[in-house]
């Protein structure tokens, strides 16, 4: 490989500038496929340089390689919920819709529910309160 | 028990018929809680009203119905219609106990005539008409002849006892609204009993409507399905709801909870006193789901049905907005987060409930693998990704509604061939229709967003190329990219992109001229590194004015130190006077050594600002706050702007056993310096500051390289040498660590790999023959000096021999005399041993005979001391 392709391990490995060693390693891998197919003039150590590039964690700040591409396009905006980008795919509905003696037999059955609890939580017994000289004991 | 299987239950006696309260034993009207005049039900109740008895009279045992009682005689009437007064005692009772059922079968039409007219007082007819409740026996509660709402109400509670709800049911409503409140307890077993017949609790809640009666209405509605909020519902019940205070027929206690609440609650000031927890059931915030999520938030969704969660999403009663946030211990609270926004829940979350299609859009969007194929609507995407516009039509009802129509605009320019500006409106079309854009023609186009998506196809393009090395066709689609792009980010990455493809092409001259066009107005930070990095070599000054813009915009500080020492070694290396240095420079400089750096950054910054701002980085106060102060490295960089000694001193002070390589490289290059300047035709050797300096360092401890410990010693010691045999002012007398320098010089300048170790052997004998000659001076003086104090000292002790005549003085006088002699022979005896020392040492170099005459001399003196001290 040429002093000038050094100028450059984004170049060597076809890789984004500010990419992270996770896409630098996966585009290692795939360069190493393409090495033939696209007869590039470079070779395997020019690979591993590159990649090992990389690994340093000051290769942002590093003024002796030419950068691509160089973030003036601000990227496409793409939001979630776009057609190739679609958002969070909710789960869909597992129960039939309710039917209208459904939800009374639910809004019965939990108002039952609700009103015992409500007693319950009084504390409330006939005993309880009721005193040997109340007047309306028995 | 009666016909719907309830107990029967003893009927009271002592209530006020008008309000149902309870008013003890009757004491008459005015009834002391509503003030009816209404006679209060009569006390002596005789319990066998009703009852089948069988009786003899006139020796003829008859069967008979007891309707009334009074002072334990019996009214009986018989099947025959005949009235009979039998003793209680005389009675045998029929089938059933006396609180059981009551035989009202044998109540025939012909006989009700008959009864009616025997009961002729209040008392009778309301116990008879009691009985007759009791019994369920609808038609004999109205002949009782008692007036017709009191018969309504008793009629009431006689269907009820029967199980007759619809009996029970009309006879209530048909009650005034204002009185007996206790039918309310009938109206809610009705409601109770009806729970599952939406129409019957319907048709009751109409009718309960028009009694205005508020908490029944309430609570009726409720059953029936009208939103209120259940706390207040019941709450208003228990508070407002005066009949189930007492009740005629309920004395067992099954609707006592019902009045103990009621009693209490409207004896407390307010409901702080309820658990808080019956905020929290499940059930009620069934209820507030149920209720389209109205009044108080919901708080939990554990233990909600999953149907009652479904219905209240799909509705939007329950949303991201007023739910409780997601738990993850709760699989209902799991559930209804995944259906309403699966971002709030982990991956691992949604593994438990098999969101298997939310799992696989997460692995793309982090841009890992995924098999897109376990899930049918994102496979499909993938396909018409792939450029297959025939799935469209399975993949379209999957989606949602608002990306349909740019589905179908995309598959639909596909098959064409042509571009559908409705495909375009979706950003994240473009790369899928980049082929369609690249092939529209600039000049027609003029709809700003198709020439953007077009001017990004070309753009993406040109990347590609780029980045497998096919320059000429990232060069051309760059070019096509600006005949679409209108505005200047677009320009300026195809710009670069271009100067990228011709600096690869070793066209360096078009390669700055694109960065320059490219840098020519707003510029990224990458951009100007490119422009900086292309032209450093051809035109500096270009380079260097890139460099100062990106020192001023970058936010990176690392960047900014890095490109400071470029620029500035730029401006240096084309005669621009280190105190004429852009500003702009100077202060990024200032700033690197100041900003927490690497350690190499701050040194390559600092080291270039001693050169060019020696004054500053000289004030200790600015650079007090770097990380690196304490460091060798900085210490040593700020040393020398002081000049050559603080660094050697710093240099002897920091040596340790274990010195660091900075501080041998510091070592080396001082020790460079030092012979440098020492073997310059300007040195003076008379100048004693270097070699002081030289020979501190070689004592220092810190290895040095032979090389440089053989010319340093040598250089220094002859200095010396020369300075004392000079008599110069500053001249130092010979010690023997000259020697000791000299002899580890000789056995090191074999070791230094000198070109001409002859040579160098030859100037160490030489400056050892200047060393000699040294000593043989030094020894020459003080053996003078000696001598002279010797003879002195003689003159003295002589002279005052002469004066002294007492025995104590003479003594005294041998006694100094004696401490004096000493301690002149022990100078002489160690200059003595010196000459000894250095004859050993150097008995092969000429002009060591020379101390043959000192030596003799001070041994004369010694003689001649140790003869007058024996004396």
């Amino acid at each position: 490989m040429s002093d000038r392709a050094r100028t450059s391990p984004y170049l060597v490995l076809g890789v984004e500038f500010g990419s992270s060693v996770k896409q630098a390693t996966r585009a290692f891998a795939k360069r190493q496929r393409e090495l033939a197919a696209l007869d590039l003039p470079i070779g395997a150590e020019d690979l591993t340089w590159a990649l090992s590039q990389f690994k340093r964690p000051d290769l942002r700040s590093d003024l002796s390689f030419l950068r691509a591409p160089v973030g003036s396009s601000g990227d496409v905006e793409v939001p979630e919920g776009s057609l190739f980008r679609p958002g969070p795919i909710r789960l869909p509905r597992t129960t039939e819709p309710m039917d209208d003696n459904r939800r009374t037999e639910l809004e019965c059955l939990r108002l039952r529910e609700v009103i015992a609890a409500f007693f319950d939580s009084a504390q409330l017994t006939h005993t309880a309160l009721y005193e040997p000289s109340s007047p309306e004991g028995e | 028990m009666d016909v719907a299987g309830n107990p029967i239950q003893r009927v009271r006696n002592d209530f006020c018929t008008e309000c149902g309260s309870s008013v003890g034993p009757p004491i008459g009207p005015p009834c002391p809680v509503c003030g009816s005049l209404r006679e209060p039900l009569c006390s002596d109740y005789g319990k066998l009203v009703g009852t089948e008895v069988f009786f003899r009279r006139r020796g003829v045992h008859r069967r008979g119905l007891v309707i009334a009682m009074a002072d334990q005689v019996a009214t009986v009437l018989d099947d025959g219609g005949g009235q009979h007064d039998v003793p209680e005692g005389r009675l045998t009772l029929g089938v059933g106990a006396p609180d059981g059922d009551r035989a009202f079968g044998l109540f025939t039409r012909g006989l009700r005539d008959t009864a009616a007219a025997l009961l002729t007082t209040p008392g009778r007819r309301r116990s008879f008409a009691q009985a007759a409740v009791l019994a369920g026996a609808h038609e004999a509660v109205r002949f009782a002849g008692l007036a017709d709402l009191e018969t309504g109400w008793l009629e009431m509670w006689s269907h009820w006892h029967s199980g007759d709800l619809d009996g029970a049911l009309a006879s209530a409503l048909a009650l005034p609204p204002d009185r007996y409140p206790d039918r309310v307890d009938v109206l809610l077993d009705t409601c109770e009993r009806w729970r599952h017949d939406q129409r019957r609790c319907s048709a009751v809640l109409s009718a309960v409507e028009r009694l205005h009666e508020e908490p029944v209405m309430l609570l009726l509605r409720f059953l029936a399905g009208r939103d209120r909020d259940p706390r207040a519902v019941v709450g208003a019940f228990v508070s407002r709801c005066s009949a189930p205070r007492t009740s005629p027929f309920w004395d067992d206690g099954s609707n006592a909870t019902a009045v103990s609440a009621a009693a209490a609650v409207e004896n407390a000031e307010d409901w702080e006193w309820l658990r808080p927890e019956l905020g929290e059931s499940a059930a009620l915030n069934t209820l507030r789901l149920l209720r389209g999520g109205e009044g108080q938030p919901i708080t939990s969704v554990d233990g909600v049905d999953v149907d009652v969660l479904d219905e209240a999403i799909d509705r939007g009663w329950l949303a991201p907005s007023n739910a409780p946030p997601p738990q993850s211990e709760s699989s209902s609270s799991t559930y209804a987060w995944a259906r309403m926004d699966p971002t709030a829940l982990s991956d691992a979350a949604l593994r438990t409930l098999g969101q298997t299609d939310e799992l696989v859009r997460r692995e793309i969007q982090r841009g890992e693998q995924s098999d897109q194929g376990s899930t049918r609507m994102l496979g499909l995407l993938k396909q018409l990704e792939d450029g297959d516009p025939r799935v469209a039509g399975e993949l379209i009802p999957l989606l949602d509604a608002d990306v349909r129509p740019v589905a179908l605009a995309v598959a639909r320019s596909l098959s064409s061939g042509s571009v559908d500006r409705s495909a375009i409106v979706d950003r994240s079309t473009w790369d899928v229709m980049g082929g369609l854009l690249r092939a529209l023609d600039p000049v027609i186009v003029d709809d700003p967003l198709t020439r953007s998506a077009a001017a990004h196809a070309h753009l993406e393009a040109a990347k590609d190329a780029l980045f497998t090395w096919r320059w000429s066709e990232a060069l051309a689609e760059a070019r096509a990219c600006l005949q679409f792009a209108d505005d200047e980010p677009i320009s300026d990455e195809a710009q670069s992109i271009c100067g990228a493809a011709a600096w690869m092409q070793g066209d360096d001259s078009t390669a700055a001229r694109w960065f320059g066009a490219a840098a020519a107005g707003q510029a990224t930070d990458s951009l100007l590194v490119n422009h900086a990095l292309v032209t450093i070599d051809r035109d500096p000054d270009v380079a260097f004015s890139s460099l100062c813009r990106l020192l001023v915009q970058t936010d990176d500080q690392l960047l900014r130190g890095r490109a400071a020492c470029i620029a500035a070694r730029v401006a240096l290396g084309t005669g621009c006077d280190p105190e004429l240095l852009d500003d702009t420079v100077v202060l990024a400089l200032r700033a690197t050594t100041v900003a927490d750096v690497p350690l190499a950054e701050h040194i390559a910054s600092l080291s270039l600002l001693v050169e060019i701002d020696p004054k500053w980085v000289a004030d200790a106060s600015n650079m007090q706050d770097s990380p690196h102060a304490a460091s060798l490295e900085h210490r040593l960089a700020v040393a020398r702007t002081g000049g050559i000694a603080p660094v050697i001193d710093l240099l002897v002070e920091s040596a340790t056993d274990d010195t660091s390589n900075e501080l041998r490289d510091e070592c080396r290059r001082a020790s460079e310096w030092l012979i440098a300047q020492m073997v310059d035709d300007d040195f003076d050797p008379c100048n004693l500051f270097l070699p002081l300096l030289a020979m501190r360092l070689t004592n220092s401890g810190i290895p040095l390289l032979p090389r440089h410990d053989v010319l340093l010693t040598m250089l220094a010691t002859r200095a010396f040498a020369v300075a004392y045999i000079g008599d110069e002012e500053d001249a130092v007398p010979p010690e023997l660590l000259w020697l000791d320098g000299l002899d580890r010089a000789d056995r090191l300048a074999v070791l230094a790999s000198f070109e001409d170790v002859n040579s160098v052997t030859e100037a160490l004998a030489q400056t050892r023959e200047a060393v000699v000659m040294a000593f043989c001076l030094s020894w020459m003086r003080h053996t003078d000096e000696l001598v002279r104090q010797s003879e002195q000292m003689e003159e003295i002790y002589r002279d005052l021999r002469s004066r002294l005549s007492t025995e104590s003085d003479l003594d005294e006088l041998h006694r100094r005399q004696r401490t004096s002699g000493d301690a002149l022979k022990e100078s002489v005896t160690s200059v003595l041993g010196d000459i000894s020392e250095v004859k050993h040492r150097c008995s092969r170099v000429d002009g060591i005979g020379r101390a043959d005459d000192s030596e003799m001399a001070l041994r004369e003196v010694l003689a001649l001391l140790d003869r007058r001290l024996h004396e």
